[in-house]
């Protein structure tokens, strides 16, 4: 072929012609490939893949699920996290995340009200749940509950001096009223001195210590909507329970005079002794994962006593070293004084009661909310104390965290999915001394040798040659 | 078929010079000595995860690092394999003479392509014989080993077939290493500047290296790291041949 210079032109555009299309055609297939995407997970025990429970709750979205990462930017916890969303995101696409610097966003923060480094904020249907350790088990049961999401509502009796749930004072529920409107919980004030009726739609009744005597045609409506299979939060002061006493009889339960003491709190710092801490939990519903120590100011002990058709259960108790003082607290010196009535600790603060619903109410709250579960039993808690959940005190240890659990299982279905962490299948490594001894000497001193004693006498034979 | 004959031929070059052993030797000896850091920082660490319940296994916390830190080392080597793939016969004169042989540009190509890539296979291999050794003491995750396999193989022939076209466009063989060496590190930390995050990294995130390489290490064999490998080993040995033929025909 003779070539001249325009055949060198012509090629020179051919090839220019023929670059563009390939690479065009090559990038095209690479986009292609991220489009539609095949994966296969050789782990052992599929460790990169969701669980058979997970996904079946991931099915049951209907619309996305936001998921809000507020982790630091770190590359360890990040990447942890992000593996883990990762398997939801690669199983269903609706699912999206992003990441914020909490550090960067204070604002968003403290209106969200993030406590931990690595929390998780899910949002769907405009309800949101929080979980502060990224793992399987805890991201799909924060979805199961907003699939159940529904209407909620929590109504706080009012008239009595009792905590509201929206003012800001020490004594109030406010930032807990917040928190309960974050996750699409209602919670509204009833007074029985105007409307002499509680909605038939409540999810639960919360009496907030009242202060003030209730007066006995309240007593019996609360008594009805009790009878009707209606759950209960009942948070009782130390002193009297303010004509509520036909309620604890009902439940089986008596309070206990005096106010709680602690001694041992104070090698924690707390300087009052009427600061009792509950570290421990029982294996019941409403106390599942739970595990962060709480702190209850001013308690009082209750106890079972007589008959009742409920079941109930301690679900929060002090330390050994506590017990009801029923003298004054301003003494110096408080001791325990078996003589004058004081119970020596470990003191029941709080009961979890639990009954079949009763038949009437089981169907009527069927056809009143389609989209919740309500559990099938009737569910009281009744915790002596208000103190933990009041705004001064909200933030202690994981008070916040103990309504919030308690809310749930008063109004929720509470099936929890367990889902076991997946191990890896190779973690037992047992080198005996001579084969560790072996790897070491074949490795880094065998092999080596050998292929620079091979390079040398071929170098060697060749420079001879 | 010519193809065949030019990669044997190619393969036994190496290893009568004594690069391709040195290289073997240094590898290994630092490899070896990762692999047993890594090992005893795994025995010492056993009891600690026992009662974790999703600790990580053998597999997990030794041969994926072992892994990762071959794929940076291999960043070092492979170009001073690959240089003198082309660059050197061009430089010596014998280029024309293989035009002139009754053999395609193809197969020429492909020839020196599959002689490089059998050598660093024969390096892959040698790496698999360290998690295997742990069989003496425990079991592995066979399908995890199997994926950084893979992902080494693949990584390794992406190596090869870019620092193949470099070096088809350079006189100088330490020239088309520098610059295998400087394509090689700039797509592994392509994605570095872009946040995981945003959009715009995504789009180097899709170009990086070490990205897909990562992927595949997780166990995880997704189509899009595949194809991405795959993707550009096609490319350059194309665009290699093309810039070849382009040499022939222009002088």
């Amino acid at each position: 072929m003779k070539i001249n210079a325009r055949t060198h032109l012509e090629i020179r555009l051919q090839n220019l012609a023929f670059l563009c299309l390939f690479l065009t055609i090559t990038g095209l297939l690479g986009w292609l490939s991220t489009r539609y995407v095949a994966e296969f997970d050789w782990t052992a025990g599929n460790r990169n893949t969701l669980s058979e429970a997970s996904r079946k709750v991931v099915d049951l979205l209907d619309s996305p699920v936001n998921i809000t990462v507020f982790a630091r930017e770190e590359k360890v916890l990040r990447d942890r996290i992000k593996d883990q969303l990762e398997r939801y995101q690669r199983y269903n696409k609706s699912v999206t995340c992003r990441f914020i610097n909490p550090d960067t966003q204070p604002t968003q923060v403290r209106e969200q009200g993030i406590t931990v480094d690595g929390e998780l904020l899910l949002e769907y249907h405009g309800h949101s749940e929080k979980v502060q350790e990224a793992n399987e088990s805890g991201i799909t049961n924060a979805l199961q509950r907003l699939l159940q999401g529904g209407e909620r509502r929590l109504v706080f009796l009012e008239g009595h001096g009792e905590r509201s749930p929206r003012n800001k004072g020490d004594a109030d529920m406010g930032q807990f009223g917040d928190e309960m409107t974050r996750k699409g919980i209602t919670a509204s004030t009833l007074n029985l001195a105007q409307t002499p009726a509680i909605p038939e739609n409540t999810s639960a009744l919360v009496l907030a210590s009242p202060r003030v005597r209730l007066m006995s045609g309240e007593v019996r409506l609360i008594q009805d909507y009790l009878n009707k299979g209606g759950n209960l939060l009942w948070l009782q002061d130390a002193g009297d329970a303010h004509g509520l006493e036909p309620l604890l009889q009902q439940f089986g339960l008596k309070l206990l005079p005096g106010v709680i003491v602690d001694p041992s709190a104070q090698l924690f710092g707390i300087n009052d002794p009427t600061f009792v801490m509950v570290t421990e939990y029982p294996p019941h519903p409403a106390m599942r994962g739970f595990s962060i120590m709480t702190l209850f100011p001013m308690a009082s002990a209750l106890e079972t006593s007589g008959k009742t058709d409920f079941q109930p259960t301690p679900i929060l108790s002090t330390l050994r070293h506590a017990w009801t003082e029923t003298g004054s607290l301003k003494e110096t010196k408080l001791q325990f004084d078996a003589d004058k009535g004081e119970r020596q600790g470990p003191l029941v603060i709080g009961f979890a009661l639990a009954r079949a619903r009763p038949a009437s109410q089981a169907n009527n709250a069927g056809s009143t909310a389609e989209n919740t579960a309500p559990p099938q039993e009737q569910r009281i808690a009744v915790i002596g104390d208000g103190d933990f959940l009041a705004n001064s005190y909200l933030g202690e240890g994981g008070n916040l965290n103990l309504g919030v659990n308690l809310v749930n299982w008063l109004t929720q279905d509470d099936r929890f999915i367990n889902i076991p962490p997946l191990t890896a299948t190779d973690r037992a490594l047992n080198l005996s001394p001579i084969a560790s001894i072996a790897i070491a000497i074949v490795f880094l001193i065998l092999l080596p040798l050998l292929f620079f004693v091979s390079g040398a006498v071929i170098w060697f034979k060749r420079r001879k040659r | 078929m010519m193809a065949l004959i030019i990669a044997a031929r190619e393969f036994r070059t190496l290893f009568v010079s004594p690069l391709a052993w040195a290289v073997l030797g240094v590898m290994q000896l630092i490899l070896g000595f990762m692999f047993l850091t890594q090992l005893d920082y795994y025995l010492m660490l056993q009891p600690r995860i026992a009662g974790m319940e999703d600790a990580p296994g053998v597999t997990d916390m030794i041969i994926v690092p072992l892994f990762g830190n071959t794929g940076v080392l291999m960043l070092l080597v492979t170009p001073l394999l690959t240089m003198r793939l082309i660059a050197e016969e061009r430089r010596n004169r014998t280029l024309s003479l293989l035009f002139s042989a009754p053999v395609s540009i193809n197969e020429i190509i492909l020839g020196k392509f599959f002689g490089v890539f059998a050598f660093l296979l024969v390096m892959v291999a040698l790496i698999a014989l360290m998690p295997l050794s742990l069989l003496l003491g425990g079991g592995l995750d066979f399908g995890k080993l199997a994926a950084c396999l893979l992902a080494m193989a693949l990584l390794l022939g992406s190596f090869a077939s870019i620092g193949l076209y470099i070096s088809a466009h350079s006189a100088q063989p330490t020239v088309a290493a520098v610059a295998t060496f400087g394509a090689l590190l700039g797509l592994w930390i392509i994605d570095w500047s872009g946040k995981s995050d945003d959009k715009s990294g995504g789009v180097l995130q899709e170009l990086s290296l070490l990205h897909h390489y990562e992927n595949l290490l997780r166990g995880l064999v997704s189509t899009t790291d595949l194809a991405y490998f795959f993707l550009v080993i096609f490319a350059f040995i194309v665009l290699s041949v093309h810039s070849l033929d382009n040499d022939r025909l222009q002088k």
